[in-house]
């Protein structure tokens, strides 16, 4: 009797400390200067995309060149350390990549002399990226009166592009500090109610599961379609009720069905597997692979993934 | 007859007790700035002018404000209070009283003694004071105590 309290006492003392000790995946975040300030500051570059010209930031060029984005970018992120939250610094992310595209470039192998391989889509994904894009905007205005700075700051979930927080104000006119001073005021007096914000949307990802999108496709090769019937049942169908079953209370939307593609938007997936190990949206998409690797499907699946939120299966094969 | 003085006497004491907690959580606060460091500046105004009023009791207030009320102003545009949820007032009335005793910690989160205008010399009619609160040690105590969720809880 006594040999059994005490096995008891151990698989319950396992069972809580694998529950108190599971962690959700932390989120990166990174601050950039929003669209508008780098146009209006002319940091942007164009470039003709198949006869279309388009501009994009010049992120690079704004790090360089402008004297105030550091102090604000430096000041943010005092403030969000203090929160527990160390941010993705841009400008030394995008010193890091050209750095290792230099040395992948240089990288030859010692017995063929073969260089490191990297597909077209690796390289279109060699870019600065976090989970959460704080965008950051101001201007310095002269009123009669003195100066007055307007401050928006904003996050956004890079995958779903949802907003998640924002917080915007103008100083009072004021004409005896320098601007840096009017912008760190400004800094301070946003921060509480952002990061108030940030704290909803992370409890509500904990309650009702971290949002993510799930986009299934089909190789142009598959003798096969998404409407392809499969023991009575189209494959659409299949994948609708698999995800029924697998997302925190059947929480999704599914934007877009066709032969060819099928779209999940606001997909809710428990923050934590069978296992009780933390979950992000490629686990989830190879929940789903390992579905229909198996019967009656043994369809070859490819599972791509952009960062913690997004995950593409492509059907037929790898 | 005498029930009925019994209940007219039960309901006249509910009122007091509700009248006097509600008092007790009467304070006036002006915000002056948002300081580095996490620090704010409030000025305390003594609502009902009494003479008991003094810098103990302004330094409170300032807390309190921090607390459960939240402030705004021009300067410091719209602040809302570090204890936002239900739960998170029910944890901290668990500890108000040890934390704001006469050696409490509260005191580790003011810094008032370097304001001039908080020496009042004798004969002065305002009681208003000028209190520097770090609001951001407050409210990493309060994380550490677990009575409100840090931002970074469960990650």
């Amino acid at each position: 009797m006594r040999k059994i309290i005490i096995l008891l006492m151990i698989a319950g003392f396992y069972t809580y400390s694998l529950n108190s000790f599971a962690q959700a995946k932390k989120p990166t975040l990174m601050i950039l200067p929003s669209d508008n300030w780098c146009e209006q500051r002319i940091f942007m570059t164009e470039f003709d995309n198949q006869g279309t010209k388009q501009k994009v930031p010049n992120y690079k060029q704004a790090f360089q060149e402008d004297t105030e984005i550091g102090q604000v970018i430096s000041k943010i992120g005092s403030l969000m350390i203090d929160r527990g939250f160390p941010l993705k610094d841009a400008e030394q992310e995008l010193k890091g990549i050209e750095a290792r595209n230099a040395e992948d470039n240089m990288t030859t192998s010692t017995t063929s002399g073969s260089g490191i391989s990297e597909s077209p889509l690796d390289k279109l994904k060699n870019k600065a990226k976090a989970d959460i894009i704080i965008q950051i905007w101001w201007k310095v205005s002269k009123t009669d009166q003195g100066k007055v700075v307007s401050f928006v700051l904003e996050a956004f979930d890079a995958y779903t592009s949802k907003r998640m927080a924002a917080s915007s104000g103008n100083g009072i006119p004021n004409n005896t500090d320098i601007v840096p001073v009017l912008l760190q005021n400004a800094i301070l007096a946003n921060i509480d109610a952002f990061a108030a914000q940030l704290q909803s949307h992370f409890d509500d990802m904990f309650t009702n599961g971290r949002e993510v999108r799930l986009t299934i496709k089909k190789w142009n090769s598959w003798d096969k379609n998404l409407e392809t019937e499969i023991a009575g049942e189209e494959i659409i169908d299949h994948i609708t009720k698999w995800m029924d079953e697998n997302t925190v209370q059947g929480r999704f939307n599914k934007s877009d069905a066709s032969e060819s593609v099928i779209r999940f938007e606001q997909v809710r997936i428990p923050l934590y597997d069978d296992k009780n190990k933390a979950m992000d949206a490629r686990d989830f998409g190879k929940k789903l692979q390992k579905y229909l690797k198996g019967l009656p499907f043994n369809f070859e699946v490819k599972l791509m993934t952009r960062g913690l939120g997004e995950a593409i299966l492509v059907l037929g094969e790898k | 007859m005498q029930k009925k003085l019994f209940y007219y006497s039960l309901i006249f004491m509910t009122m007091s007790i509700i009248s006097c907690n509600a008092q007790k959580e009467l304070y006036n606060i002006e915000c002056i700035s948002i300081e580095n460091q996490g620090y704010v500046k409030l000025k305390v105004l003594d609502y009902k002018n009494s003479s008991k009023f003094n810098v103990e009791n302004a330094c409170k207030d300032a807390i309190k404000a921090i607390l459960y009320s939240g402030y705004s102003s021009i300067n410091c545009q719209t602040q809302k209070p570090i204890l936002k949820e239900v739960a998170d007032i029910e944890n901290f009335k668990k500890i108000e009283k040890k934390f704001f005793s006469k050696n409490g910690i509260w005191k580790n989160y003011i810094r008032n003694s370097i304001d001039s205008n908080n020496s009042k010399p004798a004969g002065k009619k305002d009681n208003d004071y000028y209190i520097m609160v770090n609001k951001d040690g407050l409210k990493k105590y309060l994380e550490e105590q677990k009575i409100i969720k840090s931002l970074n809880t469960g990650f």
